[in-house]
């Protein structure tokens, strides 16, 4: 009986569900008609147990496939872990609706058949069913109204990276995403179109891990010399297979619901979750892999360097060579020859991942639970190495009648480094060809005499550092009344760092005759432990053709950081080092305890009509203990539209086109990373002390006033679906302006600092234009190929700046252009009478100075950028690629380049040096530093257009190839695959690599690995 | 409807935010400004920072990269660089400094740096209403002292400079220079008022802060400058006849500590920690890497000179030697248990006595001055000489007793109009560079500091 009822129910639901379609005199035919209707329902009840397989294209089982009644979804089961579902008292005219993340939803007639077996068809866009992760709240991706770019697990999986952030280069429009360096564990500079504030620190983007806000400002204090900007990311804490989706939030609507911390862009980051399947499955995935440096620079031999030096004093008009001209007066071997970037950066990093992971449950119920250990080395081997531990579960369960859902995640993650303390890479480009070998005979490190300032002595001095992130999420909602749910999202993210610099006496050259009294350690602390709790409440509602879902909540936060560093200085012996008790000196270098205090509500309200019509409310009122009271609240909104035009009659029956979307959206977010307490009167214990006494300075010039930067988004787009979904075409142009920007002015040094915190008048437009185009050229049976291409085309203006002229950004800055730019001198060549660069005088003072002759501007940013894959899939088989490209202006290796002739190697480029017999020659005569003339226009050159170079290039980022085995006995799944990474790069660029933010460190690495996942 | 009711209820409690959710307690690393200065012991907490702040990282700090005492010597005849890098200490070395680099910025910004911190005690300090007059006078002066001591030096490298007495960054961004007479006039006026706030009597027995008479020779060094002798003279007799100070005799006690002869030395962070004197420039068994005696100043010693044996070093390699400066003996941190960072000594006030009586004609007062000196150094003493040979035998004789110290060979030949004289082993030498050129990030963060000196 209880069957019986529901399945009336779910008729009657039906059947108004037709009313609504039709007109008027067919309704009072079909009301009329109800009763029979209903009667026939009963009359037709008859039951049969119903069961098959679900499979894929390739006939391999499907898991975790919903399977239920159409008229009354709340029956129905899933599959197990072979594909099979078992259904109970199933009507024999009933509908089966089969549906999976991925696969288009399926529904078959039971027609009175006990076995319904299903092969699902993969759906690649499957825009109707789709659903994106906007933070507070889903949306159905064809519903819309922001801008929302998703990376899903299956363009990630598996890559020979150590953080998801490698993995989503180039694969996303309007995200400009740069590796800091090669060495593992480091940070990345991430643009979500462009660059919104002109302080650097206040570039970074808003990280959410599963509902938990993590702090993007990295809490390393003494990775300074080895990771660029002592920054790491806070994505290095997860491992990239455990991460569901990827989702990228760009435009006010998507934005403006995260207020003062939202005008970077958001990124959201979903972990993955149980599958139910009935049965549980054991996953087992290792991988292992080789990486390399990608490139090297060709730089002089032996015979061309010892050439360039002799020449060099020749035309210093030096006969004699100075006593520590080591290299060209004899001392050293001038028949050596050593590639120092392959005996320095050149050895072989491996890379080796096992992760092991069980997940199962029932259909209210589904846990996962997931292990991982990875380890890595470097390039500069010596048994450096970075090493993470990642442990996750989750746990999700729904009640029987569907009220009450709890989510709860755990991410555990341990990662430790240990690297050499400073970066050698620049060094291996300028040691002499021939100095010594770095290993005397028997081992030991070789000085030559002591003329050697052994490059591996670097290695001596480590850095070393320990964290241990858990990030716990709790989500619960329950639907108090209908239609009416209330919810919980609470979390709490905890951090310990502890980081470790030695500086042991034998970094040194013996010659200076220093013993372990001077060898010194910093050891530094850092705790962060953050909670969140954000009560809301859901209200979704239909009538007739409106619908609405509103949203309301509130968010507080609290971030308590405490941060300890000593420094240890004098060792009776080096063994004792990391024990700062061995010390002879100890002193306290920072002991500080800063708290962050966030209060916000917010709201949206979503209103549909006719699902063509869509308008999206957000708004945010919120408060940060980041500025002083009278500017500690304020309010951000916006509003987002959208228009399906497609559903439109004129459109609806079109054969071409199956979607299309008109979306706009405009409105206000808001930035607060500016540091704690900047807005205080105080001074600061310092970790010197005098006389006995410990002592205090002024912490900073005193500005109570400054609050929030704004930045005002707007966005167009158009988003359109062809031939079924073979073809989507999106076009998105944007435009941010960020005002009242809140940066550290610069100040002469005669202020006591060298800048104020203050808001600037000055606004920064980001401008620009995305395009995406998602293919599937080829679907048959056996063959799938999709392709898919992204560019986007940022521009960036300060369009706005009163006063700049008498402003200290004056030589920084021009309004009108990029905020990327620089300003240099005109290199015009040589001049054949001096051999002398030259710049052009503007001024025509006859001198070269600044800043009346360095007025070139030179834009070092990105023109355009993009990636092109493609995914091809062959029965067991499936192949894929991605091209990175970005065209864009950088320093080339002029810009770093030291004097030539100096007892410095250079790239093989000086070669080309002017003299009158080669008047084209590209660089000027050497000189070994004795010539003042030359010292001076080199210094000019490495500041003129000469180094401002095109930095473009084309990278064939990733590679994967993989093979599902055939399934043996109780293995449900395993899978062979190789994957490449930066295998390729074209450039025209001068130097080591085009993909860096901050010189002289080491590029990213090229990387092969080979893998296995099993799944049983 | 009912549902709706609900959700306004529920929204306008949440409206209803508290400002006290987002109050937080403050940094335990900061201290609010108004409560540093009402209690003497935080107030001088500020100002031992300012102490510590000048023995690290100051144009006083007794020896380094960025300090007067090395970077003045290599730029004028006493040290030779042999740094192998492309920055700007070598360049200052050769005398091939330009206003980019960034050696002469960072003492310039460090600079500036510690004149601020002092306006900030001396602001502090005056407007407490907690401390007592004592107290006050007492941080007012030594911070008002530094600050004096400091825009000396800012003067004398740069010329013409910046003078400020103000915290407010929107003036301070807009100074204009000051002409370098009215710098020594406004630092007299200062330098006068800290000697009438701050006593004779030192703070601490091993006279590690500033007292009256480190004012009084102050002022007397200013009045070197602007040629006012008989000034000069009445300070420095102040100084001498003090029972505070005696004048050593034994050439090896010189940077000891305990010495009746010091006016002021800064103590080193740590019990038994090492000067940077000692531990800057020590080299062994090896080609020099970074700074050794100059060979023209190591041969202007007499033969005799116990200052060759005591105070310079020999190195030996390769067949080679050179010297190193050896005033400082204990160069390892833990083993120093008798030196400190001497930065005024009783033989300055001997010299400056002795040049300010040869002004006025007064060879025959002035003589026993210099002979006390030399004498101590196991040489003969002088008789009558001319004039102008016992100016010379006196600049000669100073940079053999101070060499390497706080940039006195520097200081000494520009005041006397002798700097050409060097160029006999500084091939780059031009007259102008008795100025350094103002660092061009400061012109270009404040035009109002144009033009740049000439020359650069």
């Amino acid at each position: 009986m209880q069957n019986f009822k529901s399945y009336s129910s779910a008729l009657l639901r039906r059947v108004s569900q037709i009313l609504n379609g039709m007109d008027r005199t067919l309704k009072l035919l079909v009301i009329f008609c109800i009763p029979i209707l209903l009667f026939s329902g009963h009359a037709y009840a008859q039951t049969i147990n119903v069961s098959g397989r679900v499979t894929d294209q390739n006939k391999q089982p499907l898991p975790g496939v919903n399977v239920v009644l159409k008229e009354s979804p709340s029956i129905g089961t899933i599959t197990e872990a072979n594909g099979r579902y078992f259904l109970d008292d199933v009507p024999t005219d009933a509908i089966l609706s089969f549906s999976f993340i991925g696969f288009k939803t399926t529904e078959i007639p039971v027609n009175g058949r006990s076995l319904v077996d299903l092969q699902l068809q993969e759906d690649i866009t499957t825009l109707s069913e789709v659903t994106v992760n906007a933070g507070y709240y889903t949306v159905k991706e064809r519903e819309r109204t922001g801008s929302i770019s998703t990376v899903a697990a299956k363009e990630i999986e598996n890559q020979p990276v150590n953080n998801v952030l490698s993995a989503v280069q180039g694969r996303m429009a309007g995200v400009n995403i740069t590796q800091g360096s090669g060495v593992p564990g480091g940070g990345y500079n991430i643009q979500i179109r462009g660059v919104n504030s002109l302080r650097r620190a206040g570039n970074y983007p808003m990280y959410i891990i599963d509902g938990v806000p993590v702090s993007a400002e990295s809490s390393s204090s003494l990775s300074g010399a080895i990771l660029p900007r002592g920054e790491t990311s806070p994505l290095n804490a997860i491992n990239p297979n455990d991460i569901e989706s990827i989702e990228i939030l760009k435009d006010a609507d998507a934005t403006a619901i995260y207020g003062s911390r939202g005008a970077n862009g958001v990124i959201l980051v979903t972990t993955k979750k149980g599958k139910a399947g009935g049965k549980t499955v054991f996953s087992i995935n290792s991988s292992y892999g080789i990486s390399r440096i990608a490139n090297k620079m060709e730089l002089m031999n032996t015979e061309q360097y010892l050439e360039m030096r002799r020449q060099a004093y020749a035309n210093d008009g030096r006969t004699d060579y100075p006593a520590n001209a080591y290299d060209v007066n004899g001392t050293w071997d001038e028949s050596r020859y050593t590639d120092w970037q392959e005996e320095l950066i050149g050895e072989t990093a491996t890379n080796s991942n096992i992760q092991l992971s069980v997940n199962g449950g029932s259909q209210t119920t589904r846990f996962l639970i997931s292990g991982s250990h990875n380890e890595q080395s470097t390039v500069y081997g010596k048994g450096f190495k970075y090493k993470t531990n990642n442990l996750s579960w989750n746990l999700n369960h729904r009640s029987e009648d569907n009220k009450f859902i709890l989510n709860a995640n755990t991410l555990f993650s341990d990662q430790s480094n240990n690297l050499v303390q400073a970066d050698i890479t620049s060094k291996t480009l300028i040691l002499s060809p021939n100095a010594p070998a770095l290993y005397q005979g028997d081992g030991s490190l070789n000085w030559e005499n002591k003329t050697f300032n052994n490059p591996v002595a670097a290695y001596e001095a480590t850095y070393s550092s320990k964290v241990k992130t858990i990030n716990l999420n709790m989500n619960i909602s329950y639907e108090l009344l209908p239609a009416v749910y209330i919810k919980l999202n609470g979390g709490i993210n905890q951090q310990g760092s502890e980081e470790l610099l030695l500086s042991p006496n034998t970094k040194y050259n013996p010659a200076f005759g220093i013993t372990p009294a001077r060898s010194s350690a910093y050891k530094s602390q850092n705790r962060l432990f953050s909670y969140l709790v954000e009560p809301q409440m859901n209200y979704k509602q239909k009538y007739g053709d409106h619908e609405f879902d509103l949203l309301s909540g509130s968010t507080y936060q609290q971030r308590d950081k405490t941060s300890l560093q000593i420094f240890g200085y004098g060792f009776e012996s080096n063994a004792l080092i990391t024990n700062l008790e061995a010390a002879n000196t100890v002193s306290v270098q920072n002991d500080a305890k800063t708290e962050y205090r966030y209060f916000a509500v917010f709201g949206r309200v979503n209103y549909q009509y006719k699902k063509r019509y869509i308008v999206n409310l957000t708004g945010r009122r919120d408060g940060s203990s980041r500025f002083g009271t009278n500017n500690r609240f304020a309010s951000f909104g916006a509003v987002g539209a959208a228009w399906l035009f497609s559903e439109e009659n004129f459109l609806k029956n079109s054969t071409w086109l199956n979607f299309g979307k008109l979306r706009a959206s405009y409105g206000t977010t808001g930035n607060d990373l500016i540091g704690d307490y900047q807005y205080l009167d105080t001074y600061t214990l310092s970790s010197t002390s005098y006389g006995g006494s410990s002592s205090l300075y002024p912490s900073r010039l005193y500005n109570p006033y400054f609050s929030w930067e704004k930045t005002t988004k707007l966005e167009v787009a158009l988003e359109t679906g062809f031939l079924n979904d073979r073809m989507h075409f999106s076009a998105v142009w944007y435009r941010n302006r960020s005002g009242n920007q809140l940066v550290g002015i610069p100040l002469p040094a005669t202020t006591g600092f060298s800048s104020i915190q203050a808001n600037l008048p000055a606004t920064v437009e980001n401008k620009g234009t995305e395009f995406e185009l998602n293919t599937t050229p080829i679907q048959t049976k056996d063959f799938r190929w999709g392709s898919d291409l992204n560019i986007s085309f940022p521009t960036n203006k300060l369009v706005e700046f009163p006063g700049i002229e008498g402003s200290t950004y004056a030589n920084s800055y021009e309004v009108g252009y990029p905020v990327s730019i620089k300003k240099v001198y005109n290199y015009e060549g040589i001049d054949p009478e001096t051999g002398l660069y030259t710049f052009t005088d503007y001024n025509d003072d006859g001198s070269i100075t600044s800043p009346d002759d360095n007025q070139v501007i030179e834009d070092v940013g990105i023109k355009y950028f993009g990636g092109w894959s493609n995914q091809f899939a062959y029965k067991r088989w499936d192949f894929s690629f991605l091209f990175q490209f970005v065209k864009q202006r950088q320093s080339s290796y002029n810009a770093l380049m030291l004097n030539p002739g100096t007892m410095n190697n250079q790239p093989v480029e000086v070669l080309d040096v002017w003299s009158e017999t080669n008047p084209d020659g590209r660089y000027m005569a050497y000189t070994s530093g004795a010539d003042a003339q030359k010292n001076k226009v080199l210094r000019y050159f490495k500041n003129s257009t000469a180094t401002i170079s095109d930095a473009s290039f084309i990278r064939l980022k990733n590679v994967q190839l993989s093979y599902r085995l055939p399934v043996y006995k109780k293995v449900q799944d395993i899978r062979l695959y190789v994957q490449g990474q930066n295998l390729l790069t074209f450039t025209d660029y001068f130097g080591l690599d085009p993909e860096f933010f901050s010189t002289g460190f080491l590029p990213p690495l090229r990387t092969w690995s080979f893998g296995l996942q099993l799944n049983f | 409807m009912k549902n709706i009711y609900l959700l306004f209820c529920f929204g306008v409690f949440l409206l209803t935010a508290c400002e006290e959710l987002v109050d937080v307690d403050a940094p335990t690393n900061q201290l609010g400004t108004e409560q540093v200065f009402e209690s003497p012991e935080t107030a001088n907490a500020a100002l031992a920072g300012l102490y510590a702040d000048l023995r690290d990282g100051s144009v006083i700090t007794g020896a380094g990269f960025y300090t007067a005492g090395t970077l003045m010597a290599s730029y004028t005849d006493e040290l030779d660089c042999y740094t192998n890098d492309q920055n700007g200490i070598l360049d200052i070395s050769r005398n091939l400094q330009q206003e980019t680099n960034t050696v002469i910025s960072n003492i310039w910004n460090t600079a500036y740096g510690q004149v601020y911190y002092a306006n900030s005690i001396i602001y502090g300090a005056t407007h407490s209403t907690k401390l007592s007059d004592t107290e006050k006078n007492q941080i007012t002066g030594e911070a008002l002292l530094i600050r004096s001591l400091i825009y000396y030096y800012l003067q004398q490298f740069f010329g013409d400079i910046p003078y400020t007495n103000s915290l407010d960054y929107e003036y301070n961004r807009n100074l204009t220079k000051t002409d370098a007479t009215e710098v020594l006039e406004q630092l007299e006026t200062d330098v006068t008022e800290a000697a009438l706030l701050i006593e004779d009597e030192y703070r601490n027995s091993e006279r590690i802060y500033l007292n009256r008479k480190a004012a009084q020779l102050m002022l007397a060094r200013i009045y070197l400058l602007r040629e006012e002798w008989e000034l000069a003279e009445q300070m420095i007799g102040t100084i001498i006849q003090s029972p505070l100070y005696e004048f050593e005799e034994d050439i090896s006690e010189v940077f000891h500590k305990t010495g009746q002869h010091i006016l002021w030395q800064l103590e080193p962070e740590n019990d038994g920690d090492a000067t940077e004197e000692a531990s800057f420039y020590y080299f062994t068994d090896a080609a020099p890497s970074a700074y050794t005696l100059a060979p023209d100043l190591v041969n202007s010693f007499d033969n005799n000179d116990l200052r060759i044996q005591v105070w310079m070093a020999e190195v030996s390699f390769d067949e080679k030697s050179w010297y190193r400066p050896f005033k400082y003996k204990n160069k390892d941190n833990g083993s120093n248990d008798n030196e400190y960072s001497v930065i005024f000594r009783l033989a300055e006030p001997y010299f400056i006595m002795a040049e300010a009586l040869i002004r006025q004609n007064r060879q025959n007062e002035a003589l026993p001055y210099l002979n006390a000196i030399r004498e101590r150094a196991g040489l003969t003493a002088l008789t009558s000489l001319s004039d102008e040979d016992f100016i010379n035998e006196l600049l000669a004789e100073k940079r053999r007793e101070f060499f390497t110290e706080f940039g006195h060979r520097f200081l000494d030949l520009k005041r006397m109009g002798h700097l050409d004289e060097i160029r006999a082993v500084k091939a780059n030498w031009e007259d102008y560079m008795q100025v350094w050129p103002l660092p061009q990030n400061e012109l270009l963060l404040n035009p109002n500091l144009n033009p740049q000196n000439t020359g650069y």
